[in-house]
């Protein structure tokens, strides 16, 4: 994959942003997984103080419910005599309570039920009640795994202690039964289902439902008073314990213990059997009990909130960078797009500008001076300037036609339908050549003008005439942009590629003004043009290198250039090509520099009539003018068939030549000579018909020459061509 | 160009999930599958071959520990115990969570309305022919339901009434009392002159004591309660296997029977405010004269003590047909959820066949009534009133049927029983009953039914 300059830098730039931003997000995804981790903490705690006040207030509430019963069973008393009674009485209050049952505790140890009557009389159902309310003058709550009159159930038992708790106040001295004994205490009996199921922790249940925290609550020797884990079976466990054979605990069991002691709200984290629990632990607000409410909340919990909450922050951190590099990408795209769209709707503006100027300007001059000439033309001592003017005009037109062949050029090139046509050529004449047409160009700018030919090979398979257009606008250019005194040399030298094949260099190297780094870089971009102050006043299409660049491509070779401001300009183009023997009829070409058509001897030619088939009577006239100044006999033909009569009415080798115009009414160029070719006389086949036409592309030439036409001119035809070729005819015959 | 982009946007994927994974990935590593078995707390047995064994959670939880070490499979069984009655908290209200469970022990009687909640899978496969042939075919046809097996039966019980034969004696109703293993058959006159003469008696003692067990607080009443429903006679369904009570007269006179029993002091008081428990605790401190009965129960121990292997008879304890000399039997067993993990299932399975393919594990039922054939045959002479038992079987009623929602919620046929037999056991304080033995009729049928309709459109079987 390569990258320009510009792209790396984006790509490097883009990389550089997701970095930054992906560390950015890192980092604040560790931050925020502390603060969440504590976050957690604080909600679990707030969740906690919730639980533990609604078992304190639970706890306070049976104290309160047991006082009543107290107060109850002090009205009713008296009445309270017989077990019968007695076990009616408390089914009742155990009916209207929040107790599963309610026994009272007499002073002898002995305790009536709702069901029963029992002292200690060995009785293995009897229980020592009395022994709860050792150490503790007033309240006292106990959970028990099994207790006999509740059969298995797990039970929570409160204890209210009546005699000799300076709280009880008026329920001390409370007596009851036949033997008027004193109720020690009035004991509630809480199945301990009742109360878990008030501890599951609605706040942290994972996406099956199941809960991930429960609370427990423990005394302050770290016995289970109630744990959640009950329904699990495992029975009720010691804290203490449970933290000395665990996995891990952040703290130990003596540390847990001093801060329970010191009635210290904390947390812990605790491990076992691969499972790590958050352990908040706060003490009971309750004047009754040192017990602690501790909710156990599995790290997975925590874990997953702070998980889903980073998550989030990276998806969003994520589709956010995303949404920033499509949305450069395609702004950076647009950016070119547009830019590019912008210099070529600048480039084609200022061409059609350009264009527009660069042909109103000439026709001006074209029209100033026929309009000069048509007035001068009878005055004898204006003969020296009308021929100058005529000079001018002609120049201009050329100029004209030059322009026009670019645009046709460049139209051509764009499309994709220019033909590159191989043929033998001779090196040095196509150097001579172009160095002949740029001649007079060029010294008469008082500009010195070098041949340097260094060849190995003098024949080779290329496109003349490509080549040529290519030299011939790089030696202009030259000559346009080199100040009177400088220097052009245009040189052309070969290096072997393989035994059949040899690299052509031309080379133009001039004295200029040069072009600056930015022009340099564009120079062979279409509609471009240098407009440096230098060159401002220099004339162009701006499609002269674009179209030689892409025509060199074309043929498989390369131009360059090297360039410095003020000092001047090399232009380099090589073509390779395959080596070839110089056919016969090159060995008799002749020199490029074709002398003045008058000078018949010359050349060659011996006057003939050439039949003229062109349906443009202006074209017609100067067509037949100038081939009456070269010595010629044209006869002219108003259209295609009009050219068939008058050829078939000639006399046999009356016509060696017909110039057969391509688009003409009644019967075109084509249609006109596939019927010459079809007339049944020897000369039909032999005679040469020249395609003359404005268009230059390729199919039309193909056209022309599959309607049997010989040869290819283009519009306006170029008088020295045409000589030429007439010559190459005329040798042919005289051969 | 787009090929680059898409590149481009790739690396900046990967380059966005490094952040990711450095935050929160680990390895996964592989668990082992969890298999938990639920048992309710109140699953008392009295193995003979183990007298360890007290209850049914030690038995699964030694059965299980050795069916991991010889299973081939790395697996956890987990065996929860659940308080006695609280099935839906146990088992209904955890389908779909984790801690639902995947084989169940229990009653037929609790577990046949989970077979309608379409969880419970067929067993048939369970059942190999060396296990088919040694199961009594009876106790498997109670375990089927559309000609699948959906509870696998370990053991059986016969529920009667058991009675302090010291407290009729004391009171001349000696010639009620029949010695040795002998299951009595008192008629309802019997019943009404023994439970007089007790209550009475009692009443004048005043120290407490009571004839009759009598309870409404909990659910556990559907077994006995509800047969006593039939101490006149009849049947308390009709053809379509629904509650046939409202214009029932021999049911609306054994409610007025029953009902009469509060003023009349057979219970002790309140008995809508007394649970199974209380009754139990009661007879066992000779404070109740008749109390239910089986070969599971926790007073099995005092009965044993009773027990003279010489002459093969009882000095404190009788036993007796409840009223109208009717009986029950039940059978316990296993049941296998489908919690949406068919490993774990098969795991389940392997763990009731290994049970019932392990002689040591087959052999504890013993005690109670076996469902194996060859635990019977080695063990049939050490199992208390089996022949008692096994002739007292005419005298069996289905109390059940298999019917749907029989338990399950607080609007199953166990919840309403129970608490409409609280309404027919509350009376204010000048003796006036909330309802009459009429009303508790009607609104036993009428609310029963429904809950028994409601079953049967919620059912669904496991596919």
């Amino acid at each position: 994959m390569k990258f320009s300059k510009n792209k790396r830098f984006y790509v490097i730039f883009i990389f550089f942003i997701i970095i930054v931003i992906f560390l950015v997000v890192y980092v604040y995804s560790i931050v925020t997984g502390n603060i969440l981790e504590n976050a957690a903490v604080d909600n679990i705690s707030e969740v906690a103080v919730h639980d533990r006040n609604t078992i304190t207030m639970f706890i306070e509430y049976n104290w309160k419910n047991q006082q009543r019963i107290g107060y109850r069973l002090k009205r009713h008393s008296q009445e309270l005599k017989t077990v019968n009674q007695i076990n009616e009485y408390l089914g009742l209050e155990a009916y209207e309570s929040t107790f599963d049952k309610v026994y009272l505790l007499m002073e002898d140890g002995s305790y009536y039920t709702d069901v029963t009557y029992r002292k200690d009389d060995n009785v293995a159902d009897y229980y020592p009640y009395m022994e709860l309310f050792e150490g503790t003058d007033s309240y006292k709550v106990i959970g028990f795994d099994s207790l006999p009159v509740m059969g298995s159930d797990k039970v929570v038992i409160y204890g209210y202690r009546l005699i000799d708790n300076p709280k009880a106040g008026e329920l001390s001295g409370i007596r009851i039964g036949e033997d008027r004994k004193q109720v020690y205490a009035v004991i509630g009996v809480c199945r301990r289902s009742s109360i878990v199921d008030g501890l599951v922790i609605e706040n942290y249940v994972d996406d099956s439902g199941n809960t991930q925290g429960y609370s427990s609550v423990v005394n302050e020797s770290g016995e289970y008073v109630v744990d959640r884990r009950d329904a699990a079976g495992s029975g009720s466990e010691n804290l203490f314990d449970l933290i000395e054979h665990c996995d891990g605990s952040e703290l130990s069991a003596a540390d847990v213990q001093n801060k329970m002691l010191a009635g210290e709200e904390f947390y812990f984290y605790m491990e076992k059997n691969g499972v790590r629990e958050l352990n908040y632990c706060s003490p009971l607000n309750s004047s009754s009990v040192n017990w602690y409410f501790i909710m156990s909340v599995n790290d997975k919990v925590m874990k997953d909130q702070t998980r889903l909450f980073v998550l989030l922050i990276i998806l969003a951190m994520s589709a956010a960078v995303i949404v920033i590099i499509i949305a450069f990408v395609l702004t950076m795209i647009m950016q070119r797009r547009t830019q590019v769209a912008y210099a070529q709707e600048k480039a084609q503006s200022e061409f059609l500008s350009n264009m527009s100027h660069e042909i109103r300007t000439p026709l001006n001059g074209i029209v100033g001076l026929n309009y000069l000439i048509m007035n001068a033309i009878d005055a004898p001592e204006k003969h020296t300037q009308v021929k100058e003017w005529l000079k001018k005009s002609q120049n201009t037109a050329e100029y004209l036609i030059a322009l026009i062949n670019d645009v046709l050029d460049i139209s051509k090139l764009q499309e994709g339908k220019v033909k590159i046509n191989c043929a033998p050529t001779l090196v040095e004449s196509l150097t001579e050549a172009v160095y002949s047409m740029q001649y007079d160009n060029i010294t008469g700018r008082e500009i010195k003008f070098i041949k340097d030919i260094r060849i190995t090979e003098p024949c080779i398979q290329c496109d003349e005439v490509h080549i040529k257009q290519v030299l011939m606008n790089i030696v202009g250019n030259a000559a346009k942009f080199t100040p009177t005194g400088g220097t052009i040399k245009f040189s052309v030298s070969q290096e072997s590629i393989d035994d059949t094949h040899v690299m052509t260099t031309f080379t133009c190297e001039d004295t200029g003004c040069g072009m600056n780094k930015e022009f340099l870089s564009q120079i062979f971009n279409k509609f471009t043009q240098d407009r440096s102050s230098t060159s401002n006043s220099i004339k162009g299409t701006g499609l002269g290198m674009a179209i030689s660049k892409l025509l060199v491509n074309a043929m498989g070779g390369e131009i360059t250039v090297e360039s410095e401001l003020n000092r001047g300009s090399i232009f380099t183009v090589e073509i390779p090509a395959e080596i070839c023997e110089i056919p016969d009829y090159l060995k008799t070409e002749l020199p490029a520099d074709v002398k003045k058509a008058s000078d018949n001897s010359g050349i060659g030619i011996k006057p003939q009539k050439i039949l003229v088939a062109e349906d443009n009577d202006l074209n017609a006239e100067i067509l037949m003018e100038i081939l009456i100044q070269f010595g010629f006999e044209p006869v002219h033909a108003l259209n295609g068939q009009e050219a068939v009569e008058i050829f078939e009415r000639s006399k046999p080798n009356e016509y060696r030549i017909i110039l057969m115009d391509m688009r003409m009414p009644v019967l075109d160029g084509c249609e006109a000579s596939a019927k010459i070719r079809e007339l049944d006389r020897e000369d039909a086949k032999t005679v040469t018909i020249f395609a003359c036409t404005a268009n230059s592309f390729q199919e039309d030439r193909e056209r022309a020459l599959q309607s049997g036409m010989n040869d290819f001119l283009t519009k306006p035809i170029d008088i020295n061509t045409l000589l030429r070729k007439i010559g190459n005819i005329n040798h042919e015959n005289n051969k | 160009m787009r090929k680059k982009i898409t590149a481009f946007l790739m690396q900046a994927i990967v380059t966005m999930s490094l952040p990711l994974c450095l935050s929160g990935c680990s390895k996964p590593q592989k668990t082992p599958k969890e298999i938990i078995i639920k048992v309710p707390h109140t699953s008392t047995m009295n193995c003979i071959a183990n007298e360890e064994i007290k209850n049914v959670y030690t038995l699964l939880d030694l059965a299980s520990k050795d069916f991991k070490a010889q299973y081939d499979k790395d697996v956890r069984i987990k065996v929860i115990e659940f308080e006695g009655g609280e099935e839906t908290k146990a088992i209904t209200n955890c389908f779909g969570k984790s801690d639902a469970a995947d084989i169940l022990y229990d009653g037929f009687f609790n577990m046949s309305s989970f077979i309608h909640t379409g969880n419970v899978i067929p067993l048939d496969d369970v059942l190999t022919p060396e296990i088919k042939e040694d199961i009594y075919p009876v106790f498997l046809e109670q375990g089927e339901f559309n000609g699948k097996l959906y509870m696998m039966p370990y053991m059986s019980s016969e529920n009667i009434l058991i009675y302090n034969r010291e407290m009729l004696e004391e009171y001349g109703l000696s010639e009620y009392i029949d010695e040795g293993e002998v299951i009595s058959e008192w008629s309802i006159d019997d019943w009404t002159k023994i439970l007089n003469t007790l209550a009475d008696g009692f009443a004048k003692e005043g120290k407490g004591r009571v004839p009759m067990m009598m309870y409404a607080k909990d659910n556990q009443g559907d077994t006995h309660i509800m047969t006593m429903l039939r101490a006149f006679g009849g049947d308390l369904f009709d053809e379509n296997n629904r509650f046939d009570l409202a214009d029932n007269s021999k049911v609306i006179e054994a409610l007025k029977w029953l009902q009469n029993g509060v003023d009349a002091g057979w219970y002790m008081s309140t008995p809508y405010n007394k649970t199974m428990s209380d009754n139990s605790s009661k007879f066992k401190m000779d404070e109740l004269a008749f109390y239910n009965f089986n070969l599971g129960s926790s007073t099995y121990s005092r009965v044993i003590e009773d027990y003279d292997t010489e002459t093969k008879t009882f000095s404190k304890y009788g036993f007796v047909n409840y009223p109208g000399n009717h009986c029950t039997i039940f059978n316990e067993g296993f049941e296998i959820f489908d919690n949406g993990d068919s490993e774990k299932i098969e795991i389940a399975k392997d763990f009731i066949r290994y049970f019932y393919e392990t002689d040591k594990w087959l052999e504890c039922a013993a005690g109670s009534i076996p469902v194996s054939q060859k635990v019977m045959e080695e063990y049939k002479d050490d199992i208390l009133l089996l022949d008692a038992f096994s002739q007292n079987s005419v005298n069996s009623v289905d109390y059940t049927h298999n019917l749907p929602n029989w338990q399950g919620s607080d609007t199953s046929v166990r919840s309403i029983f129970h608490q409409e037999i609280a309404s027919l056991m509350v009376e204010d304080a000048s003796g006036n009953f909330a309802v009459t033995p009429e009303e508790c009729a009607k609104n036993l049928e009428e609310k029963l039914n429904a809950a028994i309709d409601e079953g049967e459109k919620n059912s669904k079987l496991h596919e």
